[in-house]
């Protein structure tokens, strides 16, 4: 048989996208289905001072009308956070409820105040047009530094100064400062890392379906982590028995880490639907979703890299303040903390590092995990750093890094790198990632090619190297770290009496082809053909449990439970093929879905194997019938891609208009099962990446208004924008799990963003611009104000 | 000669086929027509004084509708003889309604000619044709202002005090993924509402709500349109095809092809859309460059494949098509 893994297999569910018979939340039409319209705040800070719906309730068309209070007299506080990250001295972070509709009181532009349930679409909007609330507008504060000053306005009353926590990492800061202070030259630099809107392109949307016949429930959601909502929404937001509750998330469409969390939309049409004792379906239209999906990054930064006359770093130290929000969304304190803070060590062999992170609320929607979550922001500081210091230092920005790389290990024959803040990298080799990158992008010939420059349009090219830690995570590990669930995952390989295998999995796909790469996993480690296998996801009544998908996880960790499943569900084989062979199991080997007596042509294939499982009347005495097994894979590190991007821009001198020319992404994710699909997750997360530097970022007024709320005005990147993308990798497998993979989910979203800042930047310098920096996203206006400055 | 022609009028449906079917009316509205009576069911005796180029020729002949459906259409079919040749026409007449009081007069057919006629030239003829109905268009405006008909007003439901504007349902027709299907809807129905949720095809996305992300795209009249930016009604009479009428018995359509072999889709939600705005590509470009595939395609977004893979895809397709 032809082994699977490591081929561009074409994805299996690909047919149904096709032909348009997906299956998404709002495709789903339940018998007495009703239509909920969520009433949200057209103000980031207010009172509320009346709400009136009489007129709404007798319009045409309406099933009921509920308002936060309602929710909150049955003691319903709301959704709970999912990670603790306590203050420097010791107490507990600050938590304020975020209840699934506001009572008095409005934090940030759209949070929900009245939930309108009618027949029809058409006819809860209507109504909704007819409720009338009277707000008190209260001054708001937006920056998540000015936040933290006194006399700011307050997001909660019960957090002073909008603290939600301080925390710090890494050596002492005395140690770094003393360092700092002997170095030979000191790079400093100060900047925004915007914040930036997910925008999955299916808006999320929630069913609840309460039986009252059986007592039971079922939420369909639009979710990357069915399991872990039904967990959340039971124990800690409705009481209500988590085994009377099904959670589903069919076909997704997309997520990039805003679609992980537990949302209050997902608990109001459960606790509607009990009221009603009808299904209650929302879906959120593009605008709600620009105010109600978690957005992303959004720290205010200010960093310093020390380096001595060799151009070795002596020490780095950082000062970040990062925007929460108005509420803690389920993993919002890790992100700036356990997700930025201990990816300071980046590739490099840097000494003494310390972060200080103040985590603040503002009147601004939640900010939580965007696509690499808190590691684009760590590798956005380092690797501007990088090319800055190459500048001020004259000094070639590829070879300050070859100077300053971590040497190769791997990890078995020498050991994981321990970094100076917290983490220990699994294995890694990083120059050859940088020396494939300069050898696609033709570096010398680039160099030349930019002095020789004299058509009006500035050249400039730039640089990242990053790491990212993935394979999220050991749980005894997140679990000190202040993670309220373990991440591990499961997986159940069942197989069928006749040879056919069901895999279920925790795993949750939402565009990352795992009934493909997992199918690949299965029938090659079984050596059965892969249309013997089917993947199951997305159902909490199919699959026992599961952590979802986020973190580049899905394989390294739901594909690590799928291999111990199919180990187990072999040493079974073992015994009844040897009884069938009447060998000992120790004496047989398996390949290819026949168990073969050594040195013999005696075999017994892979279906007989199973049909006797479930057939038992010639088996082994004392065995179980059956070949069905559950594992839980609980990983014993993170595991740490790693790679090298090169941006080449071109600017137009009268317009300042920055064109991409070139993209070179040189990464390192393990061993590849799929190549077709990790070249397309390469080619997602750079679009997003880049997306990031030249077109992307939330627009705040100081009173709160998200003034590009709409595609009309939030600029994403379309099919003009991009050039094709020029990738490559190189393969260091993961030491500690059984697949050798490391993920690459995120990989192209973390490395890309500084790369194309530093290009500009280069650009800029070469033309003879004195410009250090260009807040991002790099609109043409920035970069021609950025021109009209000195020259150098 | 192909004869085809659209015009909208401030009527209803109904009242503009009044007009159409009061004989008297109709002769004097259609320019060139001298005499025209009613020789039976759906049949007239016809006198029209034509100027072709610099002849000015007399023709006498019948008038027959068919396929008559009330207040909707029917065929008109027109044998003409005259000293400098005939005319045979047959033309579709259907009355489209385009909302509250308005309503599109389109018309569709084949005339030939023969005799010394035949021998004008199509330019001349064509010229002659569009101008006598242009005249019949601005004719029958004026006889619809004339006519002061009654504004047709939206329903008013009785349930409760608001008055409810959406409330006045339509049955429109389309040729749906090549059949030809009816729905009721209402006014202020979005056509990808009405596919997704009255018709149950909901390989049509809805991505934003301000037609700028491309997933409702679809088809119509062969041409790629947002089908949120469309009202339901604006849809009668049209061909609509979306992703569900792609693939045929025989298989996958080359782009269909295309997205899978070349993986230009991850989550599939925008999939779809970007398939039909490809296909309207690929209709008139077969060969397109990278830069063209990327223009064509700016209209629709990914957020998965950084558009990498559905370049390529479409790459794909073309090579195949």
């Amino acid at each position: 048989m032809s082994s699977y893994i490591g081929q561009s297999v074409k994805r299996l569910e690909d047919k149904r996208f096709l032909t348009g018979k997906g299956h998404y939340t709002d495709d789903i039409i339940l018998p007495q289905q009703t239509y909920a319209y969520i009433i949200r705040s057209p103000y980031a800070h207010a009172r509320i001072v009346k709400i009136d719906i009489s007129a709404a309730e007798s319009a045409k068309g309406v099933v009921a009308i509920f308002k936060g209070k309602e929710i909150a007299d049955e003691g319903i506080a709301g959704v709970p956070c999912g990670w603790q990250v306590d203050f420097k001295n010791g107490e507990t972070m600050k938590e304020p409820p975020h209840p699934l509709l506001v009572v008095d009181k409005v934090r940030h532009l759209g949070d929900g105040v009245v939930v309108v349930i009618a027949e029809s679409k058409a006819e809860a909007r209507d109504a909704a047009e007819l409720v009338e609330i009277e707000y008190d507008v209260l001054e708001a504060v937006i920056d998540p530094k000015k936040a933290a000053q006194a006399g700011a306005p307050l997001v909660h009353e019960d957090c002073p100064n909008n603290m939600c926590f301080d925390w710090e990492l890494g050596n002492p800061k005395a140690d770094v400062d003393a360092a700092m202070g002997k170095a030979h030259h000191v790079t400093s630099l100060e900047f925004v890392n915007q914040r930036v809107i997910p925008n999955a392109m299916e808006p999320r949307a929630a069913i609840g379906d309460y039986q009252v016949a059986t007592d039971k429930y079922t939420l369909y959601t639009s979710s990357q982590n069915p399991h872990l909502i039904r967990l959340l929404m039971c124990a800690f937001v409705l009481g209500i028995p988590e085994h009377k509750v099904r959670v589903v998330s069919p076909d997704v469409g997309g997520g990039f880490g805003s679609k992980i969390f537990h949302y209050a939309e997902e608990a109001l049409m459960i606790w509607c639907s009990r009221k009603l004792e009808r299904p209650v379906k929302w879906t959120s239209d593009r605008s709600e979703a620009f105010l109600t999906d978690a957005h992303g990054r959004d720290h205010v930064t200010e960093a310093k890299m020390g380096f001595d006359a060799d151009g070795k770093i002596m020490a780095l130290r950082v000062n970040t303040y990062a925007n929460l929000g108005a509420y803690l969304s389920t993993f919002a304190p890790a992100v700036p903390t356990y997700l930025h803070g201990t990816l300071m060590q980046g590739l490099y062999t840097t000494p003494l590092i310390n972060i200080d992170v103040t985590a603040t609320f503002t009147h601004t929607t939640a900010v939580d995990a965007y696509r690499g979550a808190g590691r684009p922001e760590a590798t956005y500081l380092l690797e501007r750093m990088f090319d800055l210091a190459a500048l001020e230092m004259n000094v070639d920005p590829a070879e300050l890094r070859f100077k300053n790389f971590i040497p190769a290990f791997d990890g078995v024959e020498q050991e994981g790198y321990q970094t100076q803040v917290a983490l220990q990298y699994d294995s890694g080799d990083y120059e050859p990632v940088l020396k494939r990158a300069l050898e696609m992008v033709g570096y010398d010939k680039f160099r030349a090619e930019q002095a020789a420059q004299s058509n009006g349009k500035l050249l400039g090219i730039g640089f990242s190297t990053y790491i990212e830690a993935c394979g999220i995570a050991p749980s005894a590990v997140v679990g000190a770290l202040g993670a309220r669930a373990g991440l591990y995952e499961s997986a159940q390989v069942r197989v069928q009496p006749t040879g056919k295998v069901s895999v279920f999995t925790g795993s949750h796909s939402h565009g990352q082809g795992h009934e493909t790469t997992f199918a690949q996993v299965v029938a090659d480690k079984m050596g059965i053909p892969l249309e013997d296998v089917d993947i199951v996801h997305g159902d909490s009544d199919s699959v026992a449990f599961g952590m979802g998908t986020y973190g580049s996880r899905s394989l390294a960790v739901g594909g690590s439970a799928i291999v111990k499943s199919i180990e187990k569900v072999l040493e079974k084989g073992a015994k009844i093929a040897a009884h069938l062979l009447e060998a000992n199991p120790d004496d047989l080997d398996y390949a290819e879905g026949k168990w073969t007596v050594k040195g013999t042509d005696k075999s017994v294939g892979f279906g007989d194997v199973s049909l006797t499982a479930y057939v038992p009347h010639n088996y082994p005495e004392g065995l179980e019938p059956g070949l069905d097994f559950s594992s839980f894979y609980d990983p014993a590190n993170f595991t740490y891609p790693f790679g090298a991007h090169i941006a080449i821009v071109e600017i137009d001198k009268e317009t300042g208009k920055v064109d991409l020319k070139r993209f070179i992404a040189v990464d390192d994710v393990g061993n590849v099962i799929n190549p077709m699909i990790v070249d397309g997750q390469i080619h997602g997360g750079l679009a997003q990446g880049i997306g990031q530097a030249l077109f992307e970022g939330a627009i705040y007024d100081d009173t709160g208004q998200l003034i590009n709320g709409s595609y009309m005005d939030y600029c994403m990147p379309r099919a003009d924008d991009l050039p094709s993308f020029e990738i490559d990798r190189t393969v260091t497998p993961c030491p500690h799990n059984p697949l050798g993979v490391k993920g690459a989910g995120e990989a192209g979203c973390i490395g890309s963003t500084p790369a194309v800042v530093n290009a500009v930047v280069d650009a800029l310098w070469k033309g003879g611009f004195k410009v250090k920096d260009v807040a991002m996203p790099m609109t043409s206006q920035r970069v021609w104000t950025a021109m009209q400055s000195e020259t150098v | 000669m192909e004869l085809k022609g659209r015009e909208s009028f401030k009527a209803t449906r109904e009242q503009i086929w009044e007009i159409l079917m009061d004989t008297p009316t109709l002769a004097r509205i259609t320019p060139g027509i001298s005499r025209l009576e009613k020789i039976g069911d759906n049949a007239y005796d016809a006198i029209a004084d034509v100027k072709i180029g610099p002849v000015k020729a007399s023709f006498k002949g019948k008038l027959t509708l068919t396929d008559i459906t009330e207040n909707d259409s029917f065929v008109l079919n027109v044998t003409q003889n005259s000293k400098i040749g005939n005319v045979a026409a047959k033309v579709g007449l259907n009355l489209v309604n385009e909302g509250l009081n308005q309503t599109a007069l389109a018309f569709e057919g084949k005339a030939n000619f023969s005799g010394t006629l035949a021998g004008k030239g199509a330019r001349i003829l064509s010229g002659v044709a569009s101008s006598l109905t242009k005249q019949f268009f601005a004719s029958l405006a004026e006889e619809i202002e004339a006519r002061d008909f009654p504004e047709a007003k939206p329903e008013i439901t009785q349930n409760n005090s608001n008055v409810n504007l959406h409330s006045m349902s339509h049955e429109i027709k389309m040729f749906l993924n090549g059949k030809e299907q009816h729905v009721t809807v209402e006014s202020r129905d979005l056509l990808v509402d009405v596919l997704r949720d009255k018709l149950r095809l909901t390989g049509t996305h809805v991505g934003c709500d301000t037609s700028s992300c491309g997933a409702c795209t679809i088809l119509i009249n062969g041409k790629a349109v947002k089908s949120c930016t469309m009202l339901a009604v604006q849809a009668d009479g049209t061909t609509v095809q979306t992703v569900e009428g792609l693939a045929t018995a025989e298989g996958f359509h080359p782009i269909q092809e295309g997205f899978k072999e070349e993986h230009g889709l991850q989550c599939g939600f925008c999939t779809p859309g970007m398939m039909m705005t490809a296909v309207d590509l690929l209709q008139r470009n077969t060969n397109p460059s990278e830069h063209e595939i990327r223009e064509a395609l700016e209209g629709n977004f990914c957020r998965c494949t950084g558009y990498h893979n559905i370049v390529r895809a479409v790459q794909h397709a073309a090579a195949k098509m």
